[in-house]
């Protein structure tokens, strides 16, 4: 369990997104997207390519192997991404980055 | 009431956590273990036994409870904040109230005994009755019927949920700095809670007040 | 009797940065003796006062522990 406190937040930017970012002091920051929409279906074919996918209709999880955990909660369109704790934080945020800017692609894509 | 404690405990169950290449189990923002409950009892009931009879008796209880107080805080504390929270749970909340509900049927997914809430006075008073305590059920296995309640972590634990929910306000998904912790926690409007009846001593189930001092 | 022991236990007591009672439990602890309740009546001995006044600077925020960084 977790067994001590977040610092508080700083912001990764991605396109128009203000991703939340809680440092830990555990060797891992927790990356926190409110997109306010939605998540519509049609982009869990390519979440679900990323890696293990579980979960049922309003929840989805796709474990990426040694990289990060995503979290999807789709009616409240909050997206968060738990990164692995042995890549470097640097590491971390650039395959949080990625995978956001990604993301925001396939939104654009599928909701546009 | 709102909240549908067997489809939470459906929903926790078919997420299919386990560990990780790394050991660990990241969920709920958290990362959380698999591991022997007996490893926790063991560490703490050592410690408690260590100290009985040296006159710190007390003193070990008070920082048992202590780790609960902390264990709330950041575990229970950054479940109600998750998305797993908002996906699963968020949706059946009606009322305040009902995000005790929602994480006590949290708590009875991954197992931590069978919670139920007796009373719920809010900002007032909760009790709330454990059935299959692990911290008891290991105690019972290992030693005799004890002279003292055991359920440290739950203990602390009971009380942190009040301090979330009425202390501070884990509905507004504050940052769980540890600032907020001193001021949910420390402060003299702060719950405390006591085990009024516990497995240990030979009753059939514990039984946890939280209330302020 | 204690006079310093007594200080240390009055500098946690007033000083903390939180509660009191569990900063005194942890002082009990570290020490093996029941100072929060008992300092007047326990001798100062300078080993013992050295531990706890090192405990006090650390629990105070005068020095770090050294715990988990």
């Amino acid at each position: 369990m977790s067994a001590c406190s977040d610092s508080p937040a700083k912001v990764l930017t991605v396109h128009a997104w203000q991703v939340i970012v809680t440092a830990s002091c555990a060797r891992r920051d927790l990356y926190d997207l409110r997109t306010n929409a939605v998540i519509p279906q049609t982009i869990r074919p390519w979440l679900s390519s990323l890696g293990t996918t579980s979960g049922g209709e309003s929840l989805w999880i796709t474990d990426v192997p040694n990289t990060h955990r995503i979290t999807v909660a789709v009616a409240s369109g909050r997206v968060v991404v738990l990164p692995r704790m042995e890549p470097t934080h640097a590491a971390q945020r650039r395959s949080a980055e990625d995978f956001f800017a990604a993301l925001w692609e396939q939104l654009a894509r599928y909701a546009g | 009431m709102a909240i549908d404690e067997k489809s939470i405990v459906e929903a926790v169950s078919g997420l299919g956590f386990k560990g990780n290449e790394e050991g660990l189990i990241p969920a709920f923002g958290l990362h959380l273990t698999t591991h022997f409950a007996d490893y926790y009892n063991r560490s703490s009931f050592a410690v408690a036994r260590a100290m009985e009879g040296s006159g710190l008796e007390d003193d070990a209880r008070a920082l048992l409870v202590e780790a609960g107080h902390i264990c709330a805080f950041n575990t229970f504390g950054g479940i109600m904040k998750s998305a797993e929270w908002d996906a699963v749970v968020a949706p059946m909340i009606k009322t305040r109230e009902d995000w005790l509900h929602g994480i006590v049927a949290v708590i009875n997914a991954f197992g931590w005994g069978k919670w139920h809430i007796e009373r719920l006075d809010p900002g007032v008073e909760l009790k709330i009755r454990i059935e299959n305590s692990y911290e008891c059920t290991g105690w019972l296995r290992d030693y005799p019927v004890s002279k003292f309640a055991r359920c440290y972590l739950a203990t602390g634990g009971v009380a942190g949920l009040m301090n979330l929910m009425y202390v501070g306000d884990i509905t507004t998904r504050p940052e769980l700095t540890e600032a907020y912790y001193v001021e949910l926690f420390r402060g003299g409007d702060a719950f405390h809670a006591v085990e009024t009846s516990c497995m240990a001593r030979g009753d059939a189930h514990c039984e946890l007040k939280a209330a302020k001092s | 009797m204690g006079a310093r022991l007594q200080a240390v236990v009055d500098r946690i007591r007033t000083q903390s940065k939180g509660l009191p009672n569990i900063d005194l439990a942890r002082l009990n602890l570290r020490t093996g003796q029941p100072l929060s309740r008992l300092a007047n009546e326990i001798p100062d001995d300078p080993t013992l006062v050295r531990s706890a006044e090192a405990f006090a600077d650390e629990v105070l925020g005068f020095r770090k522990s050294g715990g988990r960084a």
